[in-house]
């Protein structure tokens, strides 16, 4: 004969709450910890973030500055001009100077723009008198042009594709004069005045902050990457502890410690020598 | 005589087990999240430092004289892989004696994709130790950049 029971006793009733209450309070608390944890892991991320962001953007932008413009401002404020763009001249006549298209329908560009060349900015072009030098102006206008802006198909550097698409060149107007010897087939440099720094903002917060400068002024200030530590516990430094090597150090506001790297100024070991611009 | 036993072991078992599962899976979700931000951190640096090497390896190499009697926006192009890195590296022939030479690397790994370019400008001048190569001296100033 088989009895069949409905419902528990009230002893095993109060011995599956109990595990249950037990159960819950340890998964409960495993819960919490990991939130902690997870929260803490968060904040520590966000302050090795801060002081990553700001070691990739400073390392990219000395790295790629032209070398002789670099220097340190105090210890709060690097000087440089940060580069644009690299090209050739398709055209170089007068003060005026055009260069093909950053996109190409086949192959390789000729022109690889990081921002778009604008007034005020400085072009270097490549003279290839004696052993070469830079020719240095600077930009007076710039304007797209669909059509080539003369940059013909023969000349190389604009293929009867891009013509046809047509893909735009980019026509700049000097405040110089191009000298003959800068030609068609020059390699060219587009850079802007820039200055890093450490940046206090309406918020009171402090961050790595760039200004636009050109002839010796320099625009408003925008916060870049942070929160970074105030100036009075030396949230960002600069110092030239050896020839041609730029040590930073940055501390994000949340840090225990604070993060030292260098960045060495790429000069060519064995260039040719050259002439000033 | 059988008694069916209904208590409560098997629920039980089992929410003691989803909350396990739930706070082990956000003590993952945590680590795996900082290891990959690491691991694209590191792999975009090792991508940078390859783009190096193929670039020094390219200004170190030679090329013909008869390079100097090609036109002007003559392209010469070459790719080599090796896993888990694959490196184009183009001369672009410019005014003469001026070269641009672009190495683009593209990298997979450990199922991250990162890209490393360099370009560098520079002069061909007769090398003075193989007759009728040339060698490639960079520009002193502005002779490098990274490219997209």
């Amino acid at each position: 004969m088989t009895i069949r029971r409905m419902g528990a006793v009230l002893a095993e009733l109060v011995v599956a709450l109990m595990i249950a209450g037990a159960a819950a309070v340890i998964g409960i608390s495993l819960l919490v910890t990991a939130e902690r944890r997870t929260r803490a892991d968060a904040t520590a991320d966000r302050t090795t973030q801060a002081a990553r962001d700001v070691a990739r953007i400073l390392t990219a932008e000395i790295e790629a500055a032209l070398p002789e413009s670099v220097a340190v401002r105090g210890d709060t404020a690097l000087d440089l001009q940060s580069h644009l763009a690299a090209s050739v001249a398709c055209v170089a006549s007068g003060s005026v100077i055009v260069l093909p298209g950053a996109a190409t329908s086949a192959g390789l560009p000729f022109t690889y723009v990081r921002q778009l060349p604008e007034a005020g900015d400085l072009l270097l072009a490549w003279d290839s008198t004696n052993a070469g030098y830079w020719f240095a102006a600077g930009v007076d206008s710039v304007s797209p042009q669909p059509y080539g802006g003369g940059c013909a198909t023969t000349s190389g550097y604009r293929t009867l594709a891009d013509s046809l698409a047509p893909i735009a060149t980019t026509r700049l107007r000097l405040n110089r004069t191009l000298p003959a010897t800068v030609s068609a087939g020059a390699p060219v440099r587009l850079y802007r005045g820039a200055r890093w720094f450490l940046h206090r903002g309406s918020d009171k917060t402090w961050a790595l902050g760039y200004r636009r400068c050109a002839n010796a002024s320099c625009s408003s200030a925008q916060p870049v990457a942070g929160p970074l530590a105030s100036f009075a516990d030396t949230g960002l430094s600069f110092a030239v502890l050896s020839p041609g090597v730029i040590t930073i150090s940055v501390k994000p506001v949340s840090a225990a410690v604070r993060s030292k790297f260098s960045v060495a100024i790429r000069s060519a070991p064995d260039g040719p020598p050259n002439a000033p611009p | 005589m059988q008694r069916a036993h209904s208590g409560f072991a098997l629920p039980l078992a089992i929410v003691v087990l989803v909350a396990f599962s739930l706070a082990i899976a956000l003590i993952v979700d945590g680590a795996v999240s900082t290891f990959r931000a690491a691991s694209a951190d590191f792999e975009l640096a090792r991508a940078g430092a390859a783009a190096e090497s193929a670039l020094a390896e390219a200004l170190d190499s030679r090329l013909d004289t008869a390079v100097l009697h090609l036109a002007s926006g003559t392209v010469l192009s070459r790719r080599a892989s090796a896993a888990p890195d694959s490196v184009e590296t183009t001369v672009q022939l410019l005014v003469p004696p001026m070269v641009r030479i672009l190495v683009v690397l593209h990298s997979r790994h450990a199922g991250l994709r990162v890209s490393a370019g360099r370009l560098a400008t520079g002069r061909l001048s007769p090398d003075q130790v193989s007759a009728g190569d040339l060698r490639i001296i960079p520009t002193r100033s502005a002779w490098w950049v990274p490219i997209p």
